[in-house]
């Protein structure tokens, strides 16, 4: 699994960096980022909960 | 401006809206929308309390996160997927069954009148209130939505808050009795078995009420009436917003197809519906503005400045409508649009930032689900189940607009049906 943050769809909120700082990460000014490569299996559970939570549906998970 | 008459009961809360500062522009409004610094500051924190305080929309911070949460699960694709198929489907075939046939044989009805009858039960499944079935019980139950909803929105009333408070409390208390707490007593039963080991997660319905008694101490932990408010604003969402949407993209798409008779062939083309819907809400959006604060002083890249403590509205028609960003023909319905800057795709109508309206992906489907299987979204769904029905605006008998409401909706919208099989 591959995640990446849409900037257009994103609406800055942090709550992907909530729940999963160690994928996600929110600089002030800018829109949050999904670090690259492949999830490792523990966290793919976590991202798609990030996935379901972001208001803005800005997440974007490729299988 | 529209003039906001009325005064809030408690000046500590803020001005009436008619004095506060109003933002209109665009780029403003998107600022303010995503600024950690302003807050929400309308639903449910002024005179709207009673009715939906502690609900959604008036949280903020680390408790409106563990809502989001929490309520997530009830617009999973699976749970949309069911909703659209199982329940908005049947109920749009009941509601076209009720339409009348003249002389001509064919089917007419009043469109809103339609969507009210179909959406209502889908708001119910989404709650988890059980029986709204028949005609008679549908009937009651948008009765109570709709007297229900003068307290959601009363911060725009221009009567006497302290009487729509005190009339809003009654009708609460008798829905609570009525419809909230049989359903609730039902699903308690089936959390207490899922605990003890006789029934899995999977065999839970997935409705606002299950989550609610999964989560009770979440939601009693303020106010034992955040659960009613809860309901309340979910049904109210549901139905209102999508049957006050859905009649507007249908006047302006039945325009413009008439007018472009080439894109006919496309009301089958959901990418196109989707932006003809986002494009109709743009023009005419379901919540036309919204109250926030300023927790802290804030300037705005346009350089406007707001004092800590400041309330402002935000003014989703004007801001939608800005030059700026749609020029040259900011007013005109185009479903084809390319907005002069960037912008993402739905503009600010589902508002932007944390209260981002949770049921965006519900209305109008997820722009960014690759396969042609993802579900719709509800007001796409209805715009093109219409199209397949052959609705027709007749310019003879056109829609009547209601001028007593701040919400955009119609007095009347009779359509006929040239498809509708008996």
């Amino acid at each position: 699994m591959r995640v990446t943050v849409d900037p257009a769809q994103c609406g800055c909120t942090g709550y992907c960096v909530r729940l999963l700082p160690e994928v996600f990460s929110l600089v002030d000014g800018e829109t949050a980022r999904a670090v690259a490569g492949d999830i490792p299996a523990h966290l793919i559970a976590a991202v798609r909960e990030a996935a379901e939570v972001c208001p803005t549906n800005a997440i974007r998970i490729e299988e | 401006m529209q003039s906001f008459a009325g005064t809030t009961l408690d000046p500590s809360r803020g001005p009436s809206v008619s004095e506060m500062t109003w933002l209109t522009s665009y780029q403003d409004v998107d600022e303010a929308l995503k600024a950690h610094e302003i807050v929400q500051g309308g639903g449910g924190l002024r005179d709207s309390e009673p009715f939906v305080g502690h609900g959604l929309l008036s949280l903020s911070g680390d408790e409106h996160f563990e809502r989001r949460r929490i309520e997530a699960v009830l617009f999973r694709r699976a749970a949309l997927e069911r909703y659209q198929d199982a329940v908005l489907a049947p109920a749009l075939h009941a509601s076209l069954a009720t339409c009348e046939r003249g002389a001509d044989g064919l089917a007419r009805g009043d469109l809103q009148r339609l969507l009210r009858l179909a959406l209502c039960r889908v708001s119910a499944a989404l709650v988890g209130i059980d029986g709204v079935e028949t005609p008679a019980v549908i009937d009651e139950y948008l009765s109570y939505m709709d007297r229900l909803s003068m307290g959601t929105n009363i911060e725009w009333a221009s009567g006497d808050h302290r009487e729509i408070i005190r009339v809003g409390r009654k009708l609460r208390a008798e829905f609570d009795a009525k419809y909230i707490q049989p359903s609730l007593r039902r699903r308690e039963a089936l959390v207490a078995e899922y605990r003890a080991g006789g029934r899995s997660a999977e065999q839970l319905p997935t409705d606002l009420l299950t989550v609610i008694v999964l989560h009770k101490n979440h939601f009693t932990q303020h106010s034992s009436e955040a659960m009613v408010s809860e309901v309340v604003l979910f049904n109210g969402a549901t139905t209102g917003t999508i049957t006050q949407a859905v009649p507007h993209v249908i006047a302006e798409l039945s325009e413009w197809l008439a007018a472009h008779p080439e894109d006919r062939p496309r009301v089958e083309d959901r990418q196109f519906l989707r932006r003809a819907v986002i494009e109709g809400i743009r023009l005419h959006p379901a919540s036309p503005y919204l109250i926030r604060q300023a927790t802290a002083g804030k300037q705005l890249r346009s350089g406007r400045r707001l004092v800590a403590g400041e309330y402002v509205v935000l003014d989703l028609v004007k801001s939608s409508r800005d030059a700026a960003v749609f020029a040259p023909d900011p007013d005109r319905f185009d479903p084809h649009r390319v907005p002069k800057v960037r912008i993402r795709p739905m503009g600010l109508t589902f508002g932007d930032g944390p209260h981002t309206c949770i049921g965006m992906s519900m209305t109008i489907g997820d722009g960014g689900a690759a396969d042609e299987d993802a579900p719709l979204g509800f007001a796409v769904y209805l715009v093109r189940e219409f199209y397949r029905a052959g609705i027709y605006v007749d310019p003879a008998d056109p829609p009547r607009w209601n001028d007593a409401n701040v919400r955009n909706e119609y007095a009347a919208f009779p359509v006929r049906f040239d498809n509708l099989a008996r």
